[in-house]
């Protein structure tokens, strides 16, 4: 692994937290596909106080949970807001153990919704051309 | 992005009524486009959004265990997206005790652990953050 975010991601790899190790793995995936990683658990506004995004890629911006659910807001947060998504990417919930009907929820916004890297690579493909 | 806790109630609030109680604690109001309020303390941050629709998202056997821990039926459901920063939960457990007083409810953690008002309020003179439990864990798939 040869990234800016590198000692980021073997902390993240290594952490007791199962969302940690998860946003880990992603990001590790998407360096290792040779996508272009430009963001790993950043904080925005001053202190954070506008919000986090978990992974950012310089084509979109990917929200990773082991939830299940309740994620819709931070998703229409991460596509409306003007300073966490200034270029307005498009953006993905990479989410292996959402439920159907909260997934439904995130596609009305007009986000998409992932559950395995496969998945995750193949629209981060798509999204890139 | 932040880690969701639910805040469940018994009682119908209304919005209107939700935006006082935050405004009475003297938290931030709208943020931003998204949430009603947030709280901040350095690098530690939650926001906080009435969201009902979320109701919808539990299945059975977490309504279930929500109304049993409730003791009614849930009305008002309330996101708190806590910051991953260390010592965000503290402050989300500060705003469920201040919650706890004011309307009956428990919480939903992000680690499918549900706390009973009497539990909360446990924890409340400690002042600990939610802690990653096992016992009274739901499946939530």
């Amino acid at each position: 692994m040869s990234s800016l975010f590198e000692q980021a991601i073997i902390n993240a790899l290594n952490s007791i937290n199962p969302q940690k190790v998860l946003e880990g793995k992603v990001a590790n995936t998407i360096i290792q596909a040779g996508f272009d990683l430009v963001g790993f658990n950043k904080a925005v506004g001053l202190n954070g106080e506008i919000g986090e995004i978990d992974v950012e890629t310089s084509n979109a911006i990917i929200e990773v949970t082991t939830q299940t659910a309740r994620k819709l807001k931070q998703i229409q947060k991460l596509i409306s807001n003007p300073d966490m998504n200034p270029l307005k990417k498009p953006v993905i919930l990479y989410a292996p153990n959402y439920k159907i009907t909260p997934a439904q929820d995130i596609i009305a916004t007009g986000s998409y919704i992932v559950r395995t890297q496969d998945e995750l690579l193949e629209l981060l493909f798509i999204l890139g051309v | 992005m932040p880690e969701p806790i639910s805040l469940i109630s018994s009682a119908k609030i209304q919005r209107s009524e939700f935006l006082s109680f935050l405004k009475y604690l003297g938290i931030l109001l709208h943020p931003d486009n998204v949430y009603d309020g947030r709280i901040s303390r350095e690098n530690t941050h939650v926001w906080m959004v009435l969201d009902n629709s979320e109701l919808e998202n539990f299945n059975g056997d977490e309504m279930k265990l929500i109304t049993q821990k409730l003791t009614a039926k849930p009305q008002t459901h309330i996101l708190l997206d806590v910051s991953k920063t260390p010592g965000s939960e503290q402050l989300a457990l500060e705003f469920a005790c201040k919650f706890a007083k004011q309307w009956s409810c428990i919480v939903y953690d992000s680690n499918y652990k549900i706390y009973s008002a009497e539990e909360l309020l446990e924890l409340c003179p400690a002042q600990a953050g939610f802690v990653w439990g096992v016992d009274s864990k739901v499946n939530p798939i």
